[in-house]
C-alpha cells in the first residue's frame, strides 16, 4: 500500500497535488471533519493516558452519577464504571472496525477489479456476476445472516463487513481499469516488455488511488455505523468489553433513570461517523474535479 | 417493453439461483453443526449422540450437501421453507405474519424521507452555495452520519418518556381507530426514514443542478415562465427521474434499518423476526427471513427499473 502511494505522488504534476490541497484547505467541513477524527482516535490511541479510569472498574456504591460529577467527566454507568473511560476505550473496537473492515473490501476489491477490467472476457463475466449477486442483497441483512451463521463477535463482525462491502471496489475499480487500459501509458509500459501484473499493480491500481481513498473514507463511515448496530443488536461485541453500540445496547432499560448513558455514546458515534463524512466528502471535492458535487 | 419485462424475468433465474445458494450456504456450509448449536442454547435439553442423530436426519443434515441443496430448492418452489427449530411453525407462515407490520412501516418511511428530501435537495439546489445551501449540507451530512437506533432512542426519550405524546413502542391496530394507528406508527417511520431522506436531499440535489443546467430549462425561462413554474413544472419533473431509479437501491437500506427499528420499538414486523431467530439460534427462520427480505428488495429494483422504462421516453430497451 505504502509503495502504490508513492508511486502515486512521484506520478502526479506538483501542479495537480498542490490544487488539490488546495481545493481541500478551502473546504472547512472536511478539515474540521480532518480535526474530529484525529482527536477521537488519538485519544482512543492513547487510551492508557487520556482515561481517568479502568474501563472495567465497578464501583456499585456510586451508579448511574449524572454528568460532570465529583471525579467522573461523564458521568457513571449501572455498574457506577466510569462512562468516558469506557467511551475512550470503547473507540478502539470502532477504530480497529474501521481499518480493518476497509483494509479487506478495499484488497479484495481492488485485486478482482483490476483483473477484471485488465483481462476481460469470461474472467470478467464471472467476476461481475458475483458482484451483481452481492449487489442482490440488502447489506446489512447478509449482515446479519452470516453473523447468525458465525457467531457474534468482533472479529466476526469485521470480517462479515468486509466480505460484503467489497463488490463497490471492484465495480468501480473494473470501471477505471477499462479507461486506462487503452491509455498511451500502458500501451508503452506493455511495448517495454512489462508483464500483465506489474502493469495491473504498478501502472493501472495507482491510477485508481483517488476514488479509492474517497471511498474508503466514507467505507469506514459506513463500517462503523454498521458495526455498532450490530453490537446494538447483541451481535458485535460483547459486554463487558466497552463499546459504543454495545454501550447503547446495556443502557437501554436504564432509560428513565439515566439519558446520558443513551446521549453520550450516541453522540460520540455520530461524531466519529461524521467526521470520516466530512473529510470523504472534501476528499472526493479535492481528488475528484469532475464530480458534479464540488464546492467552493 | 413487453420484451424487455420478459427478458428482465429471465435475468432474474440465475440471480435467484445464486441467492437461494447464498442462503443455503449460511445453513449448511459455514463452520458449526446447526443441530448442536440449536441444543447447546436451550438449557431444558441435554443433547446426546442419539438425539443429534435423530434431529440431523428430521432435518435431512445426513444427506450429501448438494442432495441437501436440492432439496432445498425443491422445497422453496413449493413455498416449503422449513420449520422454525425454536417454535415449531412454519417458516413461511410466520413470516407472512409479520409482513404487513413491515409493509405499513417501509411505506410510511418512504413517504417521510420523501417528503423531506424532495423540497430540502430542491431549495438547496436553487439557492445553490446560500447559507440555506450549506445549512441542508451540514444537515443532510448528520443525517447520514446519526445512527438510527440512537435517532430513534432519544425520540423515545424526548416524545415518550418526557412529553409523554406518544405510545413507547408496538404497533398500533385499525380496530382502535386510525389515531391508534399513527401515533404508534410516527416515530418508527421517522427513526427509519430519515437516515434515508438525507441520501434522497443529496442526490436531488445534484440531480436539480445538473437539469437546472440544460437548455429547456433556460427557454423556459426565456419564455417569460414565472421561476416557481420552471422549477416546479420543468426542472424537477425531469430531475425526478434519477432520483427515482436510486429509491429501489435505497429500499435495502431500509429493509437493513427495520430491522434495527423494529427491534428498539418492539415492531412485530420481519426485521424483529430476524433478530429473534439470531438471538434463538434459529437458522431455518434466519434463512427464511434473510430470503424473504432479498427477494422483496429484488421485486422492488425490478418494479423500479420497469417502471423508469415507462416513465422515461428517452430510454429504448429493445
Amino acid at each position: 500500500m505504502e509503495q502504490l502511494e508513492t508511486a502515486q505522488q512521484t506520478k502526479l504534476s506538483p501542479f495537480r497535488q498542490s490544487r488539490g490541497w488546495q481545493q481541500f484547505r478551502r473546504n472547512r467541513l472536511a478539515t474540521l471533519g480532518l480535526v474530529i477524527v484525529l482527536i477521537l482516535w488519538g485519544a482512543t490511541l492513547l487510551a492508557e493516558y487520556v482515561a481517568t479510569h479502568d474501563p472495567y472498574e465497578m464501583d456499585l456504591a456510586n451508579p448511574f452519577l449524572p454528568i460532570g460529577s465529583q471525579g467522573h467527566l461523564l458521568g457513571t454507568d449501572n455498574f457506577g464504571r466510569d462512562v468516558f473511560s469506557r467511551i475512550i476505550w470503547g473507540g478502539r473496537a470502532s477504530l480497529t472496525v474501521g481499518i480493518v473492515v476497509v483494509g479487506i473490501s478495499a484488497s479484495i476489491g481492488l485485486i478482482l477489479g483490476v483483473i477484471s477490467g485488465y483481462y476481460g472476457g469470461w474472467i470478467d463475466l464471472v467476476i461481475m456476476r458475483i458482484t451483481d449477486l452481492f449487489f442482490a442483497f440488502p447489506f446489512f441483512i447478509l449482515a446479519i445472516g452470516v453473523i447468525a451463521a458465525l457467531g457474534p463477535g468482533l472479529q466476526n463482525v469485521m470480517l462479515v463487513l468486509g466480505l460484503v462491502t467489497w463488490p463497490e471496489y471492484a465495480r468501480m475499480v473494473r470501471a477505471k481499469t477499462l479507461a486506462l487500459r487503452e491509455e498511451p501509458f500502458v500501451e508503452s509500459a506493455r511495448a517495454a516488455g512489462a508483464k500483465d501484473l506489474r502493469i495491473m499493480f504498478y501502472h493501472i491500481l495507482p491510477n485508481c488511488l483517488g476514488p479509492v481513498i474517497v471511498m474508503a473514507t466514507l467505507g469506514m463511515a459506513n463500517a462503523i455505523l454498521a458495526a455498532a448496530g450490530l453490537s446494538f443488536l447483541g451481535m458485535g461485541v460483547q459486554p463487558p468489553e466497552p463499546e459504543w453500540g454495545s454501550m447503547l445496547n446495556e443502557a437501554r432499560i436504564y432509560m428513565r433513570t439515566a439519558p446520558h448513558l443513551i446521549i453520550i455514546p450516541g453522540m460520540i458515534i455520530m461524531l466519529a461517523v461524521l467526521g470520516l463524512n466530512f473529510l470523504g466528502d472534501g476528499l472526493r471535492d479535492a481528488l475528484d474535479p469532475k464530480m458534479p458535487t464540488a464546492r467552493q | 417493453m413487453g420484451r424487455y419485462i420478459v427478458r428482465r424475468l429471465l435475468a432474474m433465474i440465475p440471480l435467484l439461483l445464486g441467492i437461494s445458494f447464498i442462503v443455503f450456504a449460511l445453513l449448511n456450509i459455514l463452520p458449526g453443526d446447526p443441530v448442536s448449536i440449536m441444543l447447546s442454547s436451550n438449557p431444558h435439553i441435554t443433547p446426546d449422540a442419539n438425539t443429534i442423530a435423530q434431529l440431523q436426519a428430521q432435518y435431512g443434515l445426513d444427506k450429501p450437501l448438494f442432495t441437501q441443496y436440492l432439496i432445498f430448492l425443491g422445497n422453496l418452489f413449493k413455498g416449503d421453507m422449513g420449520t422454525s427449530m425454536y417454535t415449531q411453525q412454519p417458516v413461511l407462515t410466520a413470516i407472512w405474519e409479520r409482513m404487513p407490520a413491515t409493509a405499513e412501516l417501509a411505506i410510511a418511511a418512504l413517504i417521510i424521507s420523501v417528503v423531506i428530501a424532495i423540497p430540502v435537495g430542491v431549495i438547496s439546489a436553487v439557492r445553490q452555495y446560500s447559507w440555506i445551501d450549506h445549512l441542508c449540507l451540514i444537515g443532510t451530512l448528520i443525517g447520514v452520519s446519526m445512527p438510527s437506533f440512537w435517532l430513534g432512542l432519544l425520540l423515545m426519550l424526548g416524545f415518550s418518556l418526557k412529553l409523554r405524546w406518544l405510545p413507547l413502542s408496538g404497533m398500533g391496530y385499525f380496530s382502535n381507530g386510525v389515531g391508534d394507528v399513527l401515533r404508534h406508527l410516527i416515530m418508527p417511520a421517522f427513526t427509519l426514514g430519515f437516515g434515508m431522506a438525507a441520501l434522497l436531499a443529496r442526490l436531488t440535489r445534484s440531480s436539480m443542478l445538473e437539469v437546472l443546467g440544460q437548455d429547456f430549462v433556460r427557454t423556459a425561462r426565456a419564455k417569460g415562465l414565472s421561476e416557481r413554474a420552471v422549477i416546479y413544472r420543468h426542472a424537477l419533473r425531469n430531475g425526478l427521474i434519477p432520483i427515482f431509479t436510486v429509491l429501489g437501491v435505497q429500499f435495502g437500506y431500509l429493509l437493513g434499518g427495520s430491522v434495527i427499528v423494529e427491534t428498539i420499538f418492539s415492531w412485530p414486523g420481519i426485521g424483529r423476526l430476524a433478530v429473534n431467530s439470531i438471538m434463538n439460534r434459529d437458522l431455518p427462520m434466519v434463512q427464511g427471513t434473510v430470503l424473504v427480505f432479498t427477494l422483496l428488495f429484488i421485486l422492488v429494483n425490478l418494479g423500479v427499473d420497469i417502471l423508469y422504462a415507462a416513465i422515461d421516453p428517452r430510454i429504448q430497451y429493445d
